[in-house]
């Protein structure tokens, strides 16, 4: 194994990992392994003073992998990873060992605690050996929107979207707009005001076949003839319907949209939102807003004040100009290895694998791919290889915790 | 009748089926074994009707599995109608090969026959006497001896058993071949249906068995060190394997293989360790990944040099497979594939 200036922080949590693991014990027997230079324990990683700290060390000890052993990545992963980025070191030379979660909670006994929690140590200590810098790599949000359904509420948010000069795409199952004619006089009104703006673009008898992307970059698939539709962001304003007991339920064809989009609903067929009274117009990703009686059934005015909500929320975040950080731990498909099964394909959830049918093999899409190693696990001929999850480094790792 | 006959009769049969097809231009090719040198029967694809000459559509043995002779040009959708005569073994794996996109089935046609087994190529003689015969399993190899599936695979079959002497069409494909053949026959079947389940029952009693004393012999983790205690890590079964599609080896890939460090760590701890380990890993890996598509071919076990029963015990663990997703391989191309099937509800009974 190369030698490399490891550096280990063992983090007490408070008296969440202290109180229940040897943490000083562990420092002392992980500093004897190869290419550990420091091994140190502290109060709290991811307060400002650990963080200034775990800074210092990295900086000061010249160190090219750190091992943290704390909490779950879920909770800090990114804290340290910006500490790593700070002190000029490449976020994905770090590995953390969770010692609070899957050890200090879990394990009564302060012996076999500690013990436990130095095997996942000298795991993460071993798997980063084969870690490899990645690079982050972002890209320009695309500024125009897209609003599914040209009923009041779709007509309306456009409307205000194209007053800030954004360009807008309606799409709208029927051969006209209007969607629900409650009010001839208003739908009339606004349409023609729809017809009349060269930034609004109206795609009628058309529904979305496919949808991949993210806050920022989504790709509508309107049908096999129709371009490809490229937008930031994405309105639903389907509106919705009564089923035979009266109740109001989401507009029929809708669940397919959902289902695209990868939302979830509740049990009439709505989309769930971020929060009920604080973001009541975001969907759980971002990008996607519901507006109008496809978050539910409501009021004209309800309707169009939701409608102004979602055309704020767009223009107060989707700012031409604006960047998203691309996820690098993505997945790569070896064109020599791979046989054309297609397994992956049936297996990714973000329609970030596609197959060419020139040479015979699938290929992964870095900007939708987003990380999950679904298709590396899937892929029986291992031409899948999950970026920062290599086979090399989870062998690594396993070796570190039975040795 | 005896069986030689009715081998012989069989490849008649198909050579006329063949000729018709072809001399009609309904069919643009057909794949088919060639008597060649030395009583060997390799693959041809023949396009000409003189050439059907040499054709043996059903060789006493099995060298190289119809399905690999099929994929090895079918990945993409072929411009010709294709017909493939093949073993009702070598049909379902060219349905499974399909489904994992391998064989692009849509232009070809896939004629089988009630099979009467094949010979152990290493019982096949220099001078090509031995026949197989259904009435004599010694004469078959061990897999075709338990064959369960043995008759109606692919989208017709030839029926020779139960008096008739007949293509039985199993998909409308299939159907509509005959059909614009002009050889719909309208017959009775259910003599020929009645022998293929007295086979069938006969021949569940000999897997049974057969499987039995598998378990018996190579039980646990020693048992199945023990059964690939002779195993020269040739890799022929992976090779013969028609299923077996990977470019590249699991077993011989790069990041499986550990540094000398580990090695030698282990000899250190334990006194001693034994290199070229991954034998058994091989064989439990094969098993991973083939079971739930292995058609039970015997291609494996024919071709190991170490007499191991490696086809016996695969397809074994293929029937405990393939009955937890409740699926058989190769029987319906419109089956999906279990593993890449999601379910919500599935396998509760293996949590915990």
């Amino acid at each position: 194994m190369p030698s490399t200036r490891t550096g280990v922080f063992v983090c007490s949590c408070g008296p969440n990992i202290g109180e229940r693991i040897d943490i000083e014990k562990i420092a002392e027997e992980v500093s004897t392994i190869e290419g550990v230079v420091l091994a140190e324990t502290h109060g709290l990683l991811c307060s400002p003073d650990g963080k200034k700290y775990l800074a210092l060390k990295i900086t000061e000890n010249k160190l090219e992998r750190v091992v943290i052993a704390a909490c779950s990545p879920r909770e800090h992963e990114v804290t340290f990873m910006k500490v790593c980025e700070t002190a000029g070191l490449n976020p994905f030379m770090m590995q953390m060992a969770n010692i609070r979660e899957q050890v200090a909670w879990v394990t009564p006994d302060r012996e076999s605690a500690t013990v436990k929690a130095l095997k996942l140590v000298r795991g993460a200590i071993n798997r980063t050996s084969r870690h490899k810098p990645l690079a982050k790599t972002s890209i320009v949000c695309n500024p125009e929107v897209a609003v599914i359904g040209g009923g009041v509420a779709g007509m309306s948010a456009a409307l205000i979207l194209a007053d800030a000069d954004r360009m807008i795409t309606i799409i709208d199952r029927s051969s006209s707009l209007g969607g629900y004619k409650d009010n001839e006089k208003l739908v009339e009104y606004l349409a023609e005001r729809v017809a009349g703006r060269s930034e609004i673009t109206v795609i009628s008898e058309c529904e979305p076949e496919e949808i991949v992307g993210f806050f920022g970059n989504f790709i509508i698939k309107l049908g096999e003839d129709s371009d490809e539709l490229r937008v930031g962001s994405i309105v639903l304003a389907t509106g919705c319907t009564v089923d035979e007991s009266g109740r109001a339920v989401a507009a029929e064809g809708f669940s397919e949209i959902t289902e695209m989009l990868r939302i979830s609903t509740d049990e009439n067929g709505f989309p769930n939102r971020e929060h009920n009274s604080l973001a009541p117009v975001s969907t759980l990703i971002d990008g996607i807003y519901v507006t109008g009686c496809a978050g539910g059934l409501c009021s004209l005015k309800e309707t169009i004040s939701r409608s102004e909500a979602v055309a704020g929320t767009i223009l107060s975040s989707l700012i031409p100009g604006r960047q998203v950080e691309t996820e690098p731990r993505t997945s790569v498909i070896s064109e020599t290895l791979c046989r054309g099964c297609r397994t992956c394909l049936e297996v990714c959830g973000y329609g970030a694998i596609s197959f060419l049918e020139e040479k015979l093999v699938c290929t992964v899409n870095s900007v939708l791919c987003k990380g999950c190693g679904n298709c590396a696990s899937a892929c029986p001929s291992g031409a899948i290889k999950a970026q920062h999850f290599t086979p090399d480094q989870i062998r690594y790792q396993m070796a570190g915790l039975l040795r | 009748m005896s069986n030689t006959e009715s081998r012989k009769e069989i490849n008649s049969i198909l050579i006329d089926i063949v000729e018709k097809a072809l001399g009609s231009g309904i069919i643009g090719s057909v794949m088919v074994p060639s008597r060649g040198p030395e009583n060997s029967f390799p693959w041809t694809l023949i396009s000409d009707v003189s050439a059907l000459e040499r054709a043996e559509p059903l060789p006493p043995v099995m060298s190289v599995h119809g399905a690999k002779a099929l994929a090895s040009f079918t990945q993409s959708p072929s411009d010709g109608r294709l017909l493939a005569v093949m073993r009702p073994c070598e049909a379902r794996a060219a349905v499974e090969l399909s489904k994992l996109e391998q064989i692009n089935l849509d232009n070809i046609i896939l004629l089988t026959m009630d099979c009467p087994g094949a010979v152990p190529l290493s019982e096949y003689g220099e001078d090509g006497t031995i026949e197989p015969d259904l009435h004599h399993p010694d004469t078959l190899r061990p897999l075709c001896r338990q064959c369960i599936e043995f008759t109606s695979k692919g989208d017709l079959c030839l029926a020779i058993h139960g008096g008739l002497s007949m293509v039985v069409p199993l998909t409308t494909r299939g159907d509509e071949l005959l059909d614009s053949l002009g050889m719909k026959a309208e017959s009775d079947t259910s003599a020929w249906k009645e022998w293929a389940s007295g086979l069938g029952q006969e021949r569940e009693i000999t897997r049974t068995e057969s499987t039995d004393n598998l378990q018996k012999a190579y039980n646990g983790l020693q048992g199945l060190i023990e059964a690939f205690s002779g195993c020269i890590s040739c890799r022929s079964c992976r090779t013969v394997c028609p299923i077996c599609y990977c470019r590249l080896c699991f077993i011989d890939m790069k990041d499986r293989r550990s540094p000398a460090s580990e090695y030698l760590e282990r000899s250190r701890n334990s006194g001693a360790t034994r290199l070229m380990s991954d034998t058994l890993l091989f064989h439990i890996g094969r098993m991973a990944h083939m079971s739930l598509s292995c058609v039970s071919c015997g291609m494996c076990e024919d071709a190991c040099p170490s007499d191991i029963p490696i086809g016996r015990l695969v397809s074994m663990v293929s029937d405990n497979t393939t009955e937890l997703f409740d699926y058989n391989a190769g029987s319906n191309s419109e089956d999906p594939l279990p593993l890449n099937t999601f379910r919500l509800e599935e396998l509760h009974e293996y949590e915990d």
